[in-house]
């Protein structure tokens, strides 16, 4: 009997062990991976604005959001995204004027994965977004 | 024992074969490139190459379609943005995958063998642990511990130093297995449940549509079902391989009791 119970015992933990893993894993493969630009001075429509992002970095859903990239202090999801309201100002050429970022904020501009939801965990692609 | 030995030997063979056609099957990877179908192929390059010379593209044509060689995972999303932008319809078959992923299969066995491993080692720490328990009840009937100790002492301190090493493996197996990342072709992995055929019969239709896959999307889907059947045939010789070994140290545990 008490070998019984100390090899189910064994067989739960070594399958905890291995759950454990996948869902990792899984976990992983399920963060979409994003490539960040960082808003800059530029020219929209023959007017120089403060911080420009390409067009496909906003999206409309009533009003423009962007979805910002931010350290978090999760241990398991260190970098998350968040969806910030922005103003346009101008657009043109494949870039976007917009009002209500702060200057270092790294803004998605693409996803490996739907982002969907307010503030979702991703991984940031190391490399800017030329 | 000596047929589970044998089985041991044979899966090892299976094992063995099996990784060498592997090994020679990914000598040459397929290159990571994005397809692009669409009806109007001067108005897709005109309206690609602003973004082709921000990323240092050099699209070719390809028959019909628009070819752009590229592994970064927002080549796709790039092209996608692009053609919606210049109000361009069209089909973005999306290979950049495909390198990262076809080699993948060659290393799937590490993993899998690091995972039989482990269980090997379980297994050999739960048979000897028992063995020493068992042994230590039965000689403390008849022997002080100083005494026992006196008489097991050298073949515990070997055990102990054999369980030591294969805790340094076994953390160092399970390091790697955490930190190891899985590449899977954009798209596989559905949001919402794992276990939802529809998703991967609809994923293979647009990675691989019918009549509209180029030569290289045939070979590279052939080269993916090789990987992957022979990725398999190593798994499943390496779990036997890892059953039949465990079988016979078990046997000889047994046989070295009676």
């Amino acid at each position: 009997m008490n070998r019984t119970a100390a090899k189910a015992i064994a067989v739960f933990l070594l399958l905890m062990l291995f759950f454990t893993f996948a869902s990792h894993h899984l976990d992983a493969l399920r963060t979409p991976q994003v490539l960040c630009v960082t808003p800059k001075p530029g020219v929209v429509a023959g007017e120089r604005y403060s911080a420009v992002v390409p067009s496909e970095a906003v999206h409309f859903d009533r009003d423009p959001y962007v979805y910002v990239v931010e350290d978090t202090l999760s241990y398991f999801y260190p970098v998350a995204a968040r969806r910030a309201l922005v103003r346009v100002i101008a657009s043109g050429d494949g870039l976007t004027a917009v009002d209500g970022l702060y200057r270092e904020a790294r803004v998605v501009r693409y996803a490996d994965r739907a982002l969907l939801g307010g503030t979702i965990p991703v991984r940031a692609w190391e490399v800017e977004a030329p | 024992m000596r047929r589970r030995a044998v089985i041991c030997a044979l899966a090892a063979l299976v094992f063995a074969a099996a990784l060498t056609w592997h090994t020679l099957a990914l000598r040459e990877l397929p290159e990571g490139r994005v397809e692009v179908l669409v009806s109007d192929l001067p108005a897709a390059e005109q309206a690609l190459a602003p973004v082709a010379a921000e990323w240092g593209w050099t699209p070719g044509r390809e028959g019909e379609r628009l070819v752009i060689l590229s592994e970064s995972p927002f080549a796709a999303s790039a092209i996608r943005a692009a053609l919606a932008g210049a109000d361009i319809e069209g089909q973005v078959l999306d290979y950049a995958w495909a390198p990262a992923v076809t080699a993948q299969s060659g290393t799937l066995w590490l993993g899998w063998g690091a995972v039989w491993g482990l269980w090997l080692l379980w297994s050999l720490f739960w048979a000897q642990g028992r063995t020493e328990w068992s042994r230590a009840q039965a000689a403390l009937e008849r022997q002080y511990p100083g005494q026992y100790l006196s008489d097991a002492g050298v073949r515990l301190l070997t055990k102990a130093i054999v369980l030591d090493v294969g805790a340094v493996a076994a953390i160092l197996a399970l390091q790697w297995l955490w930190r190891t990342e899985l590449v899977l072709p954009s798209g596989l992995l559905p949001e919402g449940t794992l276990f939802d055929p529809a998703h991967y019969r609809q994923w293979g239709q647009n990675a691989f549509p019918d009549g509209l896959c180029s030569d290289y999307g045939a070979a590279l889907a052939a080269k993916l079902r090789l990987g992957h059947a022979l990725a398999a045939v190593e798994c499943a010789a390496l779990a036997a391989a890892a059953a039949a070994l465990r079988g016979v140290l078990k046997q000889k545990r047994v046989e070295e009791r009676t």
